[in-house]
């Protein structure tokens, strides 16, 4: 297996840092030993350094062909100046300075006389980011999004689940094996969820669920180790709307995006289709929802108008609603 | 992975959508979804669209000794793949019953149906011959594979070429695509399969069955039909009895649809051609739909307002005044004047103008979504600084109240001459401290 190695030269280093990096890089990393890995990759931050790498690595690149190495040159920037940009698996984001630094940065002249501090900022990762030595390494593609203070992730428009503890998913029973049901919630295993675990179940009273209902759950256990877990109680034991349901309506599949999209606080896609007509939903996170009109034909529509939402802004969707409205009346 | 199982309700909906005559994606009964024929930059590369069932075609060949038993025709191999990629619930490697069961059908239609001339494909007979190879990988599924499939192979035998070859005594020469143009393959016709699904015991009957109607109904039936209207292979499958009157009818419905689908290929085959012919741009990026998922951001321009006061007046001043128009009231008769060489009465005409205008009006609006999106990021941002300065304001009111004050005018001085930040974080902090107090003044 290729090993991959990031070296990075800092923004604002000089040349000689730039030099002594690629130095690192073609010799070994400075204790004597020549590095490990097979694939270097150079994050560099500012254009200039950028470019002097680029012509010094044209230089040596007889030295790297002889070693068997990649050396593959990237241009990194820095988490903050990639926010609301689409970022691809692979990139390479530089931590997020300090406030202080950046404006020292923007303040070259200073930068001789001041020593450096180690004044990175903590980083939360989200989803479709991770920690790699000094900088982000992007795992998923989308779009970089950011919340004050330090909060980072990557908002794909993937269609796999993956498992949180916490979300609340529509599963469909699979199977009853003795005191849980196996529910498949659309992750790369099914989740488990105890017959106790409803509103007002004891071993007596058993609830009524067949194969092939549908469950409203949130998951107590979820981690790449063990078994995901539904329950269908909040910690108090009431139900506050999970449980089985839908024994008629339209369950299909949607982009885990678009879910978010729907259930976003000051979300307007569910309020304004509601105002045509009435209609029940349930919306999970696992990117399943489930609807139900007063006739096939009006579900059929709504399932229809959530899906074609995906792709649509604020003022196409208002005119596409507007439009169906007037033809409803 | 196990495919996704199908819950009681989706069963029961669309087993009753069926019933009352819907489909989920809005056809009609007998309606195909739409198919979409593209090219790749290489002959014989094709990937066909059935709504979002895509199939990729790939043909290759290769000089190789032929079959003891037919030394004077060519080998044509077909291969349908379905790899994981497509659906989660296949398995690579592993010789699914599906996967036979559609391997056999596409040989049957297009092997069996002779629509391939194999006799012009021996170059020296019992010793060489053209083996021609159909690789069809299945890159999404969403229900009914076999047309798309069957569509795929077609098309990619119809676009692809062989390398030209002459024989001149017992010597053979095969000649570059740069030496001699490469020859098509002489197809005689174009079986392709229509599917039919039968609901509740062959009560219904839809054409294309989706992935979804395909996983609740009770039978199949295959047509493999060209556009002479000639039966190349049918296949019933699922176990159900249908009728003599059931069969005739769906090869009707599989004539009418043969006759259109062939059409299609036709037409984007020359459609290819022309475009090959003229040096224009194919191969697949270019039929790619451009649907980004950064589509309705726009970059924010820097707008150069530095001295456009000056250059406004200076082209005003450099146009000509408008020619002042004098004009002379005729007077027609007592109570009706005329002024300039007006045009008659659009009375009655008002009202409709004025719908138009509302009309234009909408579409102005229509037509620039990305417009108003950036207006509303704009506002955003604006809204944002706004309360930012909001909170400055805030201490600045206070100040006559609060101690504090003393500590933060310097501070502010000092803001002035090195940067922002700073001064915005503790500014929001005590803005937040006050906040609270005056909170309690109010409690």
């Amino acid at each position: 297996m290729r090993q991959r190695e990031v070296y990075r030269a800092g923004a604002g280093s000089g040349c000689t840092s730039v030099l002594l990096l690629l130095s690192k890089v073609l010799r070994g990393d400075g204790r004597g030993q020549q590095a490990e890995a097979d694939v270097l990759v150079v994050a560099i931050s500012s254009p200039l350094a950028f470019s002097l790498v680029f012509v010094s690595t044209t230089l040596a690149f007889p030295v790297l062909a002889w070693q068997q190495r990649v050396l593959v040159l990237q241009m990194a920037l820095r988490a903050e100046q990639r926010v609301g940009q689409p970022v691809l698996p692979g990139d390479v984001l530089l931590t997020p300075l300090k406030d202080r630094e950046q404006e020292d940065e923007q303040d070259g002249a200073r930068l001789a006389l001041r020593v450096p501090s180690p004044t990175r900022l903590r980083v939360t990762c989200g989803p479709g980011l991770r920690r790699q030595g000094g900088s982000l390494l992007v795992t998923r593609s989308g779009i970089l999004r950011h919340r004050a203070p330090s909060l980072y992730w990557v908002d794909s428009q993937q269609k796999r689940y993956v498992p949180v503890k916490g979300d609340h998913v529509i599963g469909i029973v699979t199977a009853k094996s003795g005191d849980v049901f196996k529910v498949d919630v659309g992750g790369s295993e099914q989740a488990s969820l105890s017959y106790l675990a409803f509103e007002g179940a004891t071993k007596r009273n058993r609830p009524n669920v067949q194969v092939g209902d549908l469950v409203y759950g949130q998951f107590v256990v979820a981690n790449k180790d063990m078994e995901p877990e539904l329950v269908c109680i909040d910690s108090c034991g009431r139900a506050v709307g999970m449980g089985v349901f839908g024994h008629e309506g339209l369950l299909f599949k949607v982009s885990l995006g678009l879910v978010r999209k729907l259930l976003v606080p000051q979300g307007e896609i569910i309020q304004e289709l509601g105002k045509i007509y009435p209609f029940e939903i349930v919306i999970g996170m696992n990117g399943r929802i489930w609807v139900k009109a007063k006739t096939t034909q009006r579900t059929l529509i709504v399932a229809n108008i959530l899906e074609a939402c995906e792709h649509m802004t604020a003022e196409q969707r208002k005119q596409a609603f507007a439009k169906f409205s007037d033809n409803m009346m | 992975m196990r495919e996704p199982p199908l819950s009681n309700c989706e069963k029961s909906f669309l087993l009753k959508a069926i019933r009352e005559g819907k489909r989920l994606d809005g056809r009609e009964t007998y309606d195909y979804r739409n198919i979409k024929i593209s090219f790749g930059t290489d002959y014989g590369c094709c990937i066909v669209e059935l709504g979002r069932t895509r199939v990729l075609g790939q043909v290759s060949c290769e000089l190789v000794p032929p079959k003891v038993n037919r030394p004077t025709e060519g080998i044509i191999f077909f291969n349908l793949e379905l790899s994981p990629m497509a659906s989660p619930a296949f398995e690579l490697g592993r010789q699914s019953e599906l996967l036979i069961k559609l391997n056999r059908l596409l040989e049957r239609c297009l092997r069996n149906s002779k629509c391939i001339d194999t006799e012009s494909l021996c170059v020296v007979a019992g010793e060489k011959v053209w083996q021609v190879r159909v690789d069809l990988h299945l890159l999404n599924h969403e229900g009914n594979i076999i047309d798309a499939a069957s569509i795929a192979a077609i098309v990619a035998l119809s676009h692809f070429r062989r390398h030209d070859v002459s024989i001149q005594g017992d010597e053979v020469t095969v000649y570059t695509p740069e030496e001699r143009e490469p020859v098509p393959l002489s197809i005689h016709h174009m079986p392709i399969c229509v599917s039919f699904a039968f609901f509740q015991q062959g009560t219904y009957l839809l054409v294309d069955p989706s992935d979804r109607e395909e996983r609740v109904l009770d039978g199949m039936l295959v047509i493999a039909m060209n556009k002479h209207r000639e039966i190349c292979t049918i296949q019933s499958s699922g176990g159900i009895m249908l009728l003599k009157e059931q069969v005739l009818r769906c090869s009707k419905i599989a004539g009418v649809k043969v006759t259109e689908i062939t059409e299609l290929i036709q037409k984007a085959l020359e459609n290819d051609k022309k475009i090959r012919k003229e040096g224009g741009k194919c191969g697949f990026v270019e039929s790619m739909p451009q649907q980004w998922i950064t589509a309705f951001k726009v970059e924010k321009a820097p707008v150069d307002v530095t001295d456009v006061e000056e250059k406004a007046e200076g082209i005003l001043s450099r146009a000509e005044p408008p020619a002042e128009a004098v004009s002379k009231p005729v007077l027609w008769a007592t109570g009706t004047a005329q002024i300039g060489e007006g045009l008659e009465s659009s009375w009655r005409d008002m009202e409709e103008e004025e719908g138009q205008v509302e009309d234009e009006d909408d579409e102005g609006a229509i037509d620039d979504p990305t417009l108003a999106v950036t207006q509303n990021i704009e506002m955003e941002d604006i809204s944002g600084k706004e309360e930012k300065k909001s909170d400055v304001d805030v201490v600045v009111l206070s100040d006559s109240e609060e101690e504090e004050v003393i500590i933060l005018e310097p501070e502010e001085s000092r803001i002035h001459t090195r940067s922002k930040h700073p001064a915005d974080s503790s500014a929001t902090k005590t803005t937040a401290g006050k906040k609270k107090r005056k909170k309690k003044f109010a409690l």
